[in-house]
């Protein structure tokens, strides 16, 4: 009944959906699609990968007049949310993400320079950790587990979020102001 | 050519580190050679192992996508078997492997670069570094279009050309002059900014020649504050009186004859000054600016270990995010925002509307090169399309544009935007042959079918597993069956089981 072609379809996308191999990665959901029952299994993966698609949609849909002007910022709360919210995640997004936020900084700067350090110290830091705990793990057996290495997926998807938050209140911030706002009192707090 | 247009020498300096900095790593940190991911960075996606354990399978004829071994595009295969064949050995096999990811990490990082050339924002370590400030101008070139921004040396710092007004000196600190045009309605407050004004208060004079113009039609909300008012009646006075007295200006100061020939062409200067302050150019040191953020995206302590784990089996996601660029860029530029004064859509202007086509393609090599999944590209698209197509449906239904325009201004879009790919790749003033414009609309409707095949694949997926699932119900519900039995015991684990 099936075809060689329907396999090959098959396993190229349904182990994005269905969430199905329980390799330890960066991510959050291996750990819980290790951990649960078969009954809610299936229960638990629609509602995780809807979560994807209804946040996508709502962030292009309020976006969608200004897809050409803040297009890489766009990009990058796409990238962000995706990363966040992949079965399959690695490190190489979380960086490269970042580095794209480098180049729109402009739209976060007067909002949260203190609080955007201070994540990515954190960020940093749990980055070191997490190799060490890596190694301790490898090379020191039965001094750590793999526990380790979900909690530092989760820290890492913590501070994503965080820094995430701020990224959209940034364009937030260019579509209102407070009330008593006046660019004369901006201009002089910048220089 | 291109190869010397984008490695400037910084670059070659810092892939070249790179290189050094991997190869060093990958020798001397364990005592031994390891080329090789560690558990801990793989997924079943990038797996070299499973793409070596895939390719034997391929070559003894067995279909690799029986079992649930292999996940990866099907393409790599003969690859990987080739690969195999030429190295001979699990260590060559791993350098090899080895240096095509590094090949790919800095073909992102030559993106990287060139993004920030391009693309950034006002760099976040400009007022460190203290920069040389650039000034840009807009120089009409007899044409009505914004020609070029001029070179530092050619235009003094404190003075712009602008065609309407003629030359204008301002007096802030900072030399970044743009014309904007407000990306937003007033909002509930009754008052409005643009961010390029949030951003740069120097441009608060030239915010203030075009607000009252984009803004007379809409009104100035339900604000009931009176310093909104007061400010905005104050604009308004002194850009009557600012027109009033430019124009006499305008015919000493500028060379060129377009003015003179009516107000149909002041009108499309003003909406090509407009297009141009969308994507501002990005100001100060952006080599330095490029260097530090690919240094930040080589260097980084997690990137110099996973880098390995790229896998090269995403070619086919350049077309999906192209063809995001395509419906983005094309109507929102030539539909919503520009009309000329007889309510037509003005397209005549291309160097302006391949810019942000240029941000979007640019952003999606990245996206390519970090390999986002196939299942994402295919949420993105449908969406970006829709959106895209909507406005050319509200239009015609408005009686706007006649169905003949819709579809003569879609075939237009269709054909505006190779050309803008090409220009993406370094040369702006470059455009595509006729020949290619059609191949090009090949691909981009290749790419919607795969889209929607791909969706139709998902929602088949779906629905096996709503099947299964309503099987599983309807049993426990009829039968009293034992839910909690095994699921091979019930035979119900069969539908989940082929699919996997």
């Amino acid at each position: 009944m099936f075809s060689t072609s329907h396999h090959l379809l098959l396993n190229i996308v349904s182990p994005t959906v269905g969430i199905l191999e329980g390799i330890p990665n960066v991510g959050l959901f291996w750990y819980l699609f290790n951990q649960i029952f078969d009954r809610f299994r299936l229960f638990f993966v629609y509602a995780i990968q809807s979560q994807l698609v209804v946040y996508l949609a709502i962030v292009l849909l309020r976006t969608r007049k200004h897809l050409t002007s803040l297009a890489l910022y766009n990009v990058v709360i796409v990238y962000a949310i995706i990363t966040v919210l992949k079965p399959y995640p690695e490190h190489y997004h979380i960086t490269s993400m970042f580095a794209l936020l480098l180049t729109q900084m402009a739209f976060i700067k007067p909002r949260s320079p203190t609080r955007l350090v201070i994540y990515t110290l954190v960020y940093l830091l749990v980055t070191v950790l997490s190799l060490v705990m890596h190694r301790v793990w490898t090379f020191t057996l039965g001094n750590s587990n793999v526990n380790f290495i979900f909690v530092q997926g989760v820290a890492q998807t913590f501070v994503l979020l965080l820094i995430l938050i701020d990224v959209m209140n940034a364009v937030r911030s260019l579509f209102t102001l407070p009330p008593n706002a006046s660019l004369s009192a901006y201009a002089r707090t910048k220089e | 050519m291109w190869p010397q247009e984008w490695l400037t020498p910084e670059l070659r300096f810092i892939l070249g580190l790179n290189l050094i900095v991997r190869l060093t790593l990958a020798f001397f940190v364990d005592g031994k050679p390891s080329f090789l991911p560690e558990i801990q960075f793989v997924t079943p996606f990038t797996s070299l192992t499973r793409a070596i354990e895939g390719s034997f399978l391929f070559e003894k004829g067995v279909s690799p996508y029986l079992g649930q071994v292999y996940h990866q595009q099907p393409w790599l295969l003969p690859f990987i078997t080739w690969l195999t064949r030429v190295c001979q050995s699990e260590q060559a096999m791993q350098i090899a492997w080895f240096l095509i990811c590094i090949a790919f990490e800095s073909m992102g990082a030559v993106a990287l670069y060139t993004i920030t050339q391009y693309y950034s924002v006002n760099p976040p370590f400009l007022p460190v570094l203290e920069v040389e400030k650039r000034t840009t101008s807009i120089v009409s070139n007899g044409t009505g279009t914004p020609a070029s921004i001029a070179a530092p040396s050619d235009v003094s710092a404190e003075e712009i050309v602008t065609p309407i007004r003629g030359s204008i000196k301002l007096t802030s600190t900072d030399n970044i002059i743009q014309p904007t045009r407000p990306l937003v309605k007033p909002n509930r407050f009754g008052r409005y900014t643009t961010f390029l004004e949030k951003i740069n208060p120097s441009m608060k004079a030239l915010c203030k020649e075009f607000d009252g113009d984009s803004f007379d039609d809409e009104g100035q909300g339900k604000g009931s504050q009176t310093e909104a008012k007061v400010e905005n009646s104050e604009t308004k006075e002194e850009r009557k009186r600012s027109l009033a007295d430019d124009k006499g200006k305008t015919t000493t100061t500028l060379s060129s004859s377009s003015l003179s020939e009516g107000p149909k062409n002041e009108i499309t200067m003003l909406v090509s000054k407009l297009r141009w302050s969308l994507v501002p150019p990005p100001q100060g040191d952006t080599q330095t600016a490029g260097v530090i953020v690919v240094l930040f995206y080589l260097f980084h302590p997690f990137v110099i270990v996973s880098t390995l784990y790229q896998t090269i089996s995403s070619i086919v996601y350049p077309l999906l995010f192209i063809a995001i660029a395509y419906a983005a860029t094309a109507h929102d530029y030539l539909y919503d925002e520009n009309m000329t004064a007889d309510g037509q859509p003005q397209i005549e202007h291309l160097e302006d509307v391949q810019r942000p086509g240029h941000a979007i393609i640019a952003g999606a090599l990245m996206a390519i090169v970090s390999q986002l999944d196939l299942f994402l590209a295919l949420l993105v698209i449908p969406v970006a399309l829709l959106v895209s197509c909507k406005r050319n449906v509200h239009r015609a239904r408005w009686g706007k544009m006649s169905a003949d325009d819709l579809s003569s201004s879609l075939s237009r879009s269709f054909e505006k935007g190779p050309s803008g790919l090409v220009s993406a790749f370094g040369n702006t003033e470059l455009s595509l042959p006729l020949e290619w414009h059609m191949p090009l609309f090949r691909a981009f409707a290749g790419s919607f079918l795969i889209t929607t095949s791909g969706l139709l694949i998902i929602s088949y997926i779906l629905c096996d597993f709503s099947w299964s699932y309503l099987q599983h119900t309807f049993i426990s519900m009829l039968s009293k069956y034992d839910v909690d039995m095994p699921a091979s015991e019930r035979g119900l684990d069969k539908n989940v089981s082929s699919m996997f």
